[in-house]
């Protein structure tokens, strides 16, 4: 592993570290649920970076995303954090990536930038969402019909998606 | 060069975060909580901007292979010129060059590829085993600048590589007993104009006044002359049996058989010889004797088709077409003796008068120590009957030369002229 993937791994660790803590730490999520999904998030993490199971990362991320998701569900005032949660979500994921690579490839400097703007955009794009749901206008079928349709959208993106990485069969 | 499409395949990456993404959504429409949105947003948004800059990006490959035909043991340089239409990052080649090659990175390797940039890579193909290969295939990955998808160019052809066999260099060559009438290397047992001395006798009307020998006339008293012997081509054929083959470990008894049928064609024909090819197992195989370089190459690529193919089928001289045994060849019989119709055939061919010599490349090599007293005492009693055989074929005047392993071919082929020479089927040299 280079320095560049040590520093990455590092970065992703203390990210996966406080994803893990900081909604325990608000008061938003009671410890118990916390360590039951940020508990074998860093495990599975651990075993990603060892490379005993790289697919682990993902079910990594999975339990970080289900622990975020609960501590806004749960909570009952507006967590006004989140978006900053999903991008440190986001830089979790693709640092712990990153680090994984094959050893040897030069640092992917522009790709970090990258990352680093879409988390900042994302972040700011939570905010004004959240900014919108705080503006006083009725709900309707009209308004949950679009968030129906944009779930949809997504399901079917990502079961395209699914099909598209599958390998090719073989002739016969 | 060539420009194949890529199949394109989405990570596994990019599948996560929209299976999160649209968790994010669900929950935040199942329970009215737009914080969920906002922790999903980042997670989509690198999708969305990955999926916008997706396409199938072009590459021209351009394949060179230094040479199509190699000797065992040998390299073989392949170059590999890559160009894209837009950059590509996390270039991966991999090559396989098929069965008993392996190939070897020559120079830095290339993880990156600008548009209209040219990559040269290169690789050194080491040929281990003799045969005619089919080229091998290249695999080609690579990913875009955020490594949501990957793009493969899969099994773009290799050239194909004739792999010949290594030959031992031989000095002396087996000298054939009836030679042809063409000039060549070898010294007939016939007086004649020549070079080689082959005697004296007396004087005869006709005869050359400069080949008297002055000093064997001086000292009978008579006019004495010189006999000469004329230097002849010959005819040659190779007769590999590819009945049996006998492993153990790497070592295979036909690619022993092979290299020498090779090595030996090849002195033959450097000495001027016609030589002619028999391959006699499960398919025959045959090459009328012939001359030259083209006939060396014609020999080679024979042999590197030959392998064993089981066959239960009888097969005797007569499936052997008569002009590939032209009268008075020297017949040089490369086979571990070992399946009861090539034994049959050799002996047939001994006993018809053809001038014969059987290599046997020795199986003894390709088994195993005996552990016990029974297989000790088999194992004595199969050599025996071994020896019983190469007696049957001495008594037709046919030398059985033992090549065993680590000697080099050159020891069995100087025992089988001793041999001839002794029982004087050739002209002493």
């Amino acid at each position: 592993m280079s320095r560049w993937q040590l520093s990455a791994l590092a970065g992703a660790l203390l990210l996966g570290a406080a994803l893990t803590l900081l909604p325990v730490s608000l008061g938003a999520l009671s410890p118990a649920v916390a360590v039951f999904c940020g508990g074998p998030a860093l495990f599975f993490f651990a075993l990603a970076m060892s490379r005993v199971w790289p697919a682990g990362l993902w079910l990594a991320l999975v339990l970080l995303a289900t622990e975020q998701l609960l501590a806004t569900v749960l909570s009952d005032a507006v967590a006004v954090d989140a978006p900053l949660r999903g991008a440190a979500l986001l830089w979790f994921a693709e640092l712990a990536w990153l680090a994984g690579q094959p050893p040897g490839l030069p640092p992917p400097r522009a790709q970090l930038l990258a990352v680093a703007m879409v988390g900042l955009v994302g972040a700011a794009l939570g905010w004004l969402v959240l900014a919108m749901a705080s503006v006083p206008v009725a709900g309707g079928p009209g308004l949950t019909g679009a968030g129906v349709v944009a779930v949809v959208a997504v399901f079917a993106a990502f079961l395209w998606l699914n099909r598209s990485s599958r390998p090719p069969q073989a002739d016969g | 060069m060539s420009r194949p499409a890529a199949r394109v395949v989405a990570s596994r990456r990019l599948a996560v975060y929209l299976g999160i993404g649209a968790a994010g959504l669900l929950t935040a429409v199942l329970f009215g909580r737009p914080e969920a949105v906002a922790v999903v947003v980042p997670l989509l948004l690198l999708p969305a901007l990955g999926l916008a800059a997706a396409g199938s990006p072009e590459l021209s490959i351009s394949i060179g292979q230094a040479r199509e035909r190699a000797i065992e043991g040998s390299e073989v340089a392949l170059s590999v010129s890559l160009q894209a239409s837009r950059p590509l990052w996390g270039l991966r080649l991999e090559i396989r060059p098929g069965r008993e090659v392996t190939a070897r990175p020559l120079g830095p390797s290339v993880s990156e590829l600008r548009p209209g940039a040219a990559a040269d890579l290169h690789w050194a193909l080491s040929c281990r085993r003799w045969g005619g290969r089919r080229g091998g295939t290249l695999n080609v990955s690579a990913q875009d600048r955020l490594g949501l998808f990957s793009y493969h160019w899969a099994d773009q052809r290799l050239p194909g590589l004739r792999i010949y066999p290594a030959a031992d260099k031989l000095r002396r060559l087996i000298p054939a007993a009836r030679p042809q009438m063409s000039a060549g290397d070898d010294v007939s047992n016939l007086r004649g104009d020549g070079i080689e001395f082959g005697g004296i006798r007396q004087f005869l009307p006709g005869d050359r006044v400069r080949h008297v020998n002055w000093r064997a006339t001086a000292r009978r008293g008579t006019l004495q002359v010189n006999e000469l012997r004329p230097e002849r081509n010959a005819d040659v054929v190779i007769f590999l049996d590819t009945f049996t083959e006998l492993e153990l470990g790497k070592e295979n008894s036909l690619d022993r058989a092979v290299r020498a049928a090779g090595s030996i064609a090849g002195a033959y024909l450097r000495s001027r010889d016609r030589v002619g090819l028999i391959g006699f197992g499960g398919t025959l195989r045959w090459l009328a004797p012939g001359l030259g370089e083209r006939q060396a190459y014609r020999i080679a690529d024979s042999l590197i088709e030959s392998e064993v193919i089981f066959s239960y089928a009888w097969k005797g001289l007569e499936v052997i077409p008569p002009r590939t045994l032209p009268p008075g060849a020297l017949v040089v019989a490369v086979t571990p003796l070992l399946d009861e119709r090539s034994l049959r055939a050799l002996l047939d061919l001994g006993g018809r008068g053809h001038d014969l010599v059987v290599v046997e490349v020795s199986p003894l090599d390709f088994l195993p120590p005996a552990q016990d007293e029974p297989a000790f005492l088999a194992r004595r009693l199969w050599e025996m009957e071994r020896q019983a055989l190469r007696t049957r074929f001495v008594s037709v005047g046919v030398p059985v030369v033992r090549w065993d392993a680590g000697l080099p071919l050159a020891a069995p082929l100087l025992a089988a002229s001793r041999f001839r020479r002794e029982r004087r089927l050739v002209a002493p040299r």
